[in-house]
């Protein structure tokens, strides 16, 4: 059977591919039933009504982002247009991946500036879906934190594109002090650091003609360039959001991403890990496990527990997402670095 | 056994060589592989696409004395078996071992399992060109017919090395624009596609009824791989080297790049069929290709 055949089996005739990608998105919106009450206001606007009594009471967090796009050059030398979401103020990031956090039961306030030339629709992936933002133009979401757990921010009328886009922020609920090892009984997840990992695949193709205002071609994705927290390797290696750095004995929380759809299978060099939680849900089938399943638009909590010291990389096994456009040594390689 | 068992050592001598040719897709590929030394053979000790497997003792310290006769750099990256950094095989981390050089990775023999060792120098390129290989770690005792102290036992055991190949990759020595992508055209159990595995020794699930089948899957392609044995159910009892937290039964299951799971067959009336792999495309999920063999339970 050729490829082509398959795809097309796969694609059938008359089925509008961006309508697809958008009805898979608002599956994958209500799919795990929301679990982020929503309130809207504009920049101009009163607080919203929902979180008015709560808001007195409980700690605001007001993370700031920019949708915009970002040019990113490779070690082939290469130049990739990306519409990213950029981290304002004092918005935390991993890379430069925006990674907002809240406790449960906060309001988390986000700031969003579209400076993209078209409309853009936050959604979070089994959580919520946010409001139409015209260009240029500003709007808040306060979200109601959720119990403890990992998601992923993207963007709904992009569909299929946000991932190769690289349109994608990571929200995370844990308790404010308790997260940490010594409050453990507050945390579901005992453990001494934490790390996010976002994993995007990109397909120069589709960037290049979303970036001018055509529709890619959706009926062949095949991604050439791989990032880690919107880095390659080696550039992984050096920064503090990506390079795992850790103590043997500690319990290290790695909050894995995929903002693509592409099915990963991350390997660990020097340790098994224990799978947690898959899209915050607990999972008891798995042992530990040196290479761990990633599917599109998941998020996965999974234990280190350091048990030696050394320098060792992490990397999907799909060995082209190792490269920048083929050339290895890049793309999707971080490293743990124990000691 | 279907080739296993025969050899159950704690050290090996493992030689890379780049001068290898096997018939993968109809056509003569040259082929890069590691032997066990002396053979110039890799997998089974009859074909040099892919690596030969190796088997060793949990507890034990292994010695893995490698020989590079070969004109470029190589390692032996010890997949899953969570050696230090000395023996991890990485240049970026460790070192590589120059052509005509030498080295003895050293490393305690992990949990009993299903492992997996190749080079990791341009690794996108040298993995898929056959520098890969399985290693069975068998129980304390060196028993061949239990997976580990304390799990199931069987009466046969084979293991399925999966591989794809993309033909434009045959000629490439060195990464670049011409592996960004890969485009599988072969669909391969331990190196035959269909027609060969399907009367492959080492490939074929061969059992009387009532038998206990232990199939070891190693996931050396880069695509994901679905089994099915004939639509029979089969229990997934190891993942990695380590007991599945909880034994599934299933009719198919779905394996990923680097993965290796454990599965336990126990046919209860005869079946002359097809196993399979389906190999995805990792974003549609749509079938790329299959790599059958045969089920012969009398
Ligand atoms: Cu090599
Ligand atoms: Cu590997």
């Amino acid at each position: 059977m050729s490829r082509q055949e398959n795809q097309s089996a796969s694609d059938p005739v008359g089925v509008d591919p961006v309508e697809a990608g958008r009805r898979r998105f608002l599956q994958m919106a209500v799919a795990t039933g929301i679990a982020f009450q929503l309130g809207v206001g504009t920049a101009d606007a009163g607080q919203p009504n929902l979180i008015k009594q709560l808001w007195q009471k409980q700690p605001l967090q007001v993370w700031m982002l920019e949708a915009a796009r970002i040019e990113q050059t490779f070690s082939d030398g290469s130049i990739l247009p990306y519409h990213r979401y950029r981290a304002l103020g004092s918005t935390p990031v991993a890379g430069s991946v925006p990674v907002l956090t809240g406790a449960p039961g906060e309001i988390l306030r986000v700031r969003m500036r579209n400076s993209l030339s078209y409309t853009i629709r936050p959604m979070i992936v089994g959580g919520m879906l946010g409001p139409t933002i015209a260009p240029g133009e500003v709007v808040t979401l306060d979200l109601v934190v959720p119990t403890e757990g990992t998601w992923l921010l993207t963007d709904e009328l992009l569909g299929d594109a946000a991932g190769p886009m690289g349109l994608g922020a990571v929200i995370i609920s844990r308790p404010h002090k308790n997260g940490l090892r010594g409050g453990r009984r507050s945390s579901v997840l005992g453990y001494d650091r934490e790390y996010v990992l976002l994993y995007v695949d990109s397909d120069d193709r589709w960037n290049t003609a979303i970036d001018t205002g055509l529709l890619p071609d959706y009926t062949t994705y095949e991604p050439n360039y791989h990032t880690v927290n919107n880095l390659t390797f080696p550039d992984t290696a050096s920064d503090p959001g990506t390079l795992i750095t850790c103590q043997v004995g500690e319990r290290v929380l790695l909050r894995m991403c995929n903002l693509g759809w592409v099915r990963q299978s991350v390997h660990f060099h020097g340790y098994h890990v224990d799978i947690q939680r898959i899209n915050n849900q607990p999972q008891s089938i798995f042992g530990p496990k040196d290479t761990i399943p990633l599917p599109g638009h998941t998020t996965l909590e999974a234990l280190l527990t350091v048990n030696q010291p050394g320098v060792f990389p992490v990397h999907p096994h799909s060995l082209t997402t190792t490269t920048d456009n083929g050339l290895y040594i890049g793309g999707q390689i971080t490293l743990i670095s124990a000691t | 056994m279907a080739g296993l068992g025969t050899i159950v050592q704690s050290n090996y001598s493992v030689v890379s060589r780049m001068s290898g040719s096997q018939n993968i897709g109809g056509q003569p590929v040259g082929v890069w592989y590691f032997d066990r030394g002396t053979s110039f053979q890799g997998f089974m000790n009859d074909r040099q696409f892919p690596s030969a497997h190796l088997e060793i003792i949990q507890g034990q310290t292994s010695n893995i004395m490698f020989q590079n006769m070969s004109p470029m750099d190589h390692t032996i990256h010890l997949h899953g078996l969570d050696v230090d950094q000395q023996n991890d095989g990485v240049p970026a981390t460790s070192f590589s071992v120059p052509r005509m050089g030498s080295y003895t990775y050293q490393f305690l023999a992990p949990h009993a399992g299903t492992y997996h060792y190749h080079c990791h120098v341009d690794t996108v390129i040298h993995y898929h060109r056959g520098m890969s290989g399985a290693i069975i770690v068998r129980p304390p005792d060196s028993s061949i017919t239990r997976a580990w102290d304390g799990g199931p036992t069987f009466d046969e055991e084979v293991l399925w090395h999966l591989m794809t190949y993309d033909l434009t990759w045959a000629d490439i020595l060195n990464s670049g624009t011409g592996t960004a992508r890969h485009r599988p055209d072969v669909f391969m159990i331990n190196g035959f596609s269909s027609a060969q595995a399907r009367t492959d020794l080492y490939s074929r699930l061969v059992a009387t009824v009532g038998q206990r089948i232990y199939l070891r899957i190693l996931n050396a392609s880069y695509q994901w791989g679905r089994v099915r044995l004939a639509g029979l159910p089969f229990d997934v009892v190891a993942s990695d080297g380590r007991p599945m937290q909880q034994v599934v039964s299933a009719t198919s299951w779905e394996i990923g790049p680097g993965e290796r799971y454990d599965l336990l067959l126990t046919p209860t009336a005869p079946i002359s069929a097809d196993a399979t792999v389906e190999y995805l495309d990792d974003w549609t999920g749509a079938v790329l290709g299959t790599a059958a063999t045969r089920l012969e339970i009398t």
